[in-house]
């Protein structure tokens, strides 16, 4: 396999075990009243002023990432940072099902794209756990995100002539990516519910529809164009935001048997190996034109490319996430949590970045932080039995 | 506490379980305490694109 790397972390099960229980643990020193706080850095924006309780797509995989560690251990303790960070978006539900503060870099405002959507992915995913473990209380999870999707995503995004949601009111631009993560919150809500209009009459026309604009041409091939605007791809491909919509295409593939899915999920990560960097990097975005805007390369972020390499692995596709292990894993701080990037100070300049890192690159964001998530539990197969738990503040 | 750049001047980084800082030259660049829901202070700088 291409791409590899020696380690340069080292990478026992404990190591492993021990950098996700400090994470954990700088999790809790990010709790503000409501939920996940801090500052955030992006692309586009930073929200430096606001640092209350976002609602937003850190929900996602900090629940995940304490679902994986409760797997991984048997230790209740993370079980109940799940419920407890549920019962954050549950009381952070507005009277349209919308989420407080959910714009992530714009915040704070409601109503942000793709994040209600991966709340609501967050939700699901702690319903289906506690329903497995017979707890009680799991349906009013599912009555949260249900009322999410009801009252925002179908009500207000759904567009019945285009088949697809779009990423705002007017019905301008959609978003694959969004639509992607969108797909899982309906097929999760499918099956917990039982009904399955919500992926038979929304996820898979939706998912279609943007399968429809994949790029099958040239360099990029396999690429999703970042939107598309009043029809029109707009093609900007950033390879990051190709990886989050890699596991919604596998997963339309298990539920369809439709091997279409699969065949354009694996040329979507073929698109990202093309240009995933020796160290474990990946460029910020591509253009059609071959030019690059290389910086800032997401550190912490870069656990959603192992996450969808890792959704490929059962369906025969060979993924070396090592280098990408070892690029995530060399970014954590003396606090637990991650910076968020390399490269900020070179942002739009394509100079090599100084030795030393710009402020944001070490800032961590807890929204960013959360997508380190995966090496908890699907890149430690052999993970302890029990994990440290984090000392008492 | 990190050794950092900001706008290609040396700056520092600081984060314990209480505070997060940016420094620069003696200046409090960013600083948000742990718990708060807004920033104690942004200078203005850090807000430039």
């Amino acid at each position: 396999m291409q791409h590899i790397a020696e380690p340069t972390v080292e990478q026992t099960p404990t190591a492993l075990a021990q950098s996700a229980a400090n994470c954990a643990y700088w999790l809790e020193t990010m709790r503000v009243q409501g939920g996940f706080g801090g500052p955030v850095v992006h692309w586009w924006q930073h929200a430096l002023m606001f640092t209350g309780a976002g609602i937003d797509w850190r929900y996602e995989g900090i629940i995940s990432g304490y679902l994986d560690l409760y797997r991984a251990s048997g230790l209740y303790y993370y079980l109940d940072r799940a419920v407890a960070a549920a019962n954050d978006i549950v009381n952070g539900q507005d009277e349209y099902g919308n989420y407080a503060n959910s714009q992530f870099q714009l915040n704070p405002y409601t109503a942000g794209t793709p994040h209600e959507a991966a709340v609501d992915i967050a939700l699901l995913n702690v319903a289906s756990r506690l329903k497995a473990e017979q707890a009680e209380g799991w349906e009013g999870y599912i009555a949260t995100a249900r009322r999410s999707i009801e009252n925002f995503y179908i009500r207000r995004l759904w567009n019945a002539e285009r088949r697809c949601f779009f990423d705002d009111t007017r019905s301008i631009t959609i978003v694959p990516n969004k639509v992607a993560t969108l797909f899982i919150a309906l097929a999760r809500l499918s099956e917990l519910s039982g009904d399955s209009r919500y992926l038979d009459a929304y996820g898979l026309p939706a998912l279609n529809h943007c399968l429809s604009l994949q790029n099958g041409r040239d360099e990029n091939r396999g690429a999703f164009a970042q939107y598309i605007e009043q029809g029109r791809p707009v093609n900007w491909y950033f390879p990051y935001y190709n990886a989050r919509i890699v596991p919604a295409l596998v997963l339309a593939h298990d539920l369809t048997g439709n091997d279409t899915y699969l065949a354009a999920a694996v040329s979507t990560m073929q698109f990202i190996l093309r240009h995933i960097d020796a160290d474990g990097g990946l460029p910020q975005v591509v253009y059609a034109d071959r030019r690059a805007n290389r910086y800032p390369r997401w550190v912490a972020g870069a656990g959603d490319v192992i996450l969808a390499g890792l959704s490929l692995v059962p369906h025969g596709f060979a993924f070396d996430y090592q280098p990408t292990l070892d690029w995530i894993l060399g970014g954590q701080l003396e606090s637990g949590g991650f910076q968020t990037a390399r490269g900020f100070e070179s942002q739009g300049s394509q100079k090599t970045p100084p030795s030393l890192p710009h402020a944001f690159d070490l800032l961590p964001v807890a929204g960013w932080t959360d997508k380190r998530s995966p090496y908890c539990a699907g890149c430690s197969p052999t993970a302890p039995p029990s994990l440290p738990r984090p000392p008492a503040r | 506490m990190r050794d950092c750049v900001f706008r290609g001047k040396p700056a520092r980084f600081h984060e314990d379980d209480d505070v997060l800082d940016i420094t620069q030259e003696g200046a409090i660049l960013y600083e948000w305490r742990k718990g708060d829901s807004w920033a104690r202070t942004v200078s203005p700088a850090m807000l430039w694109r």
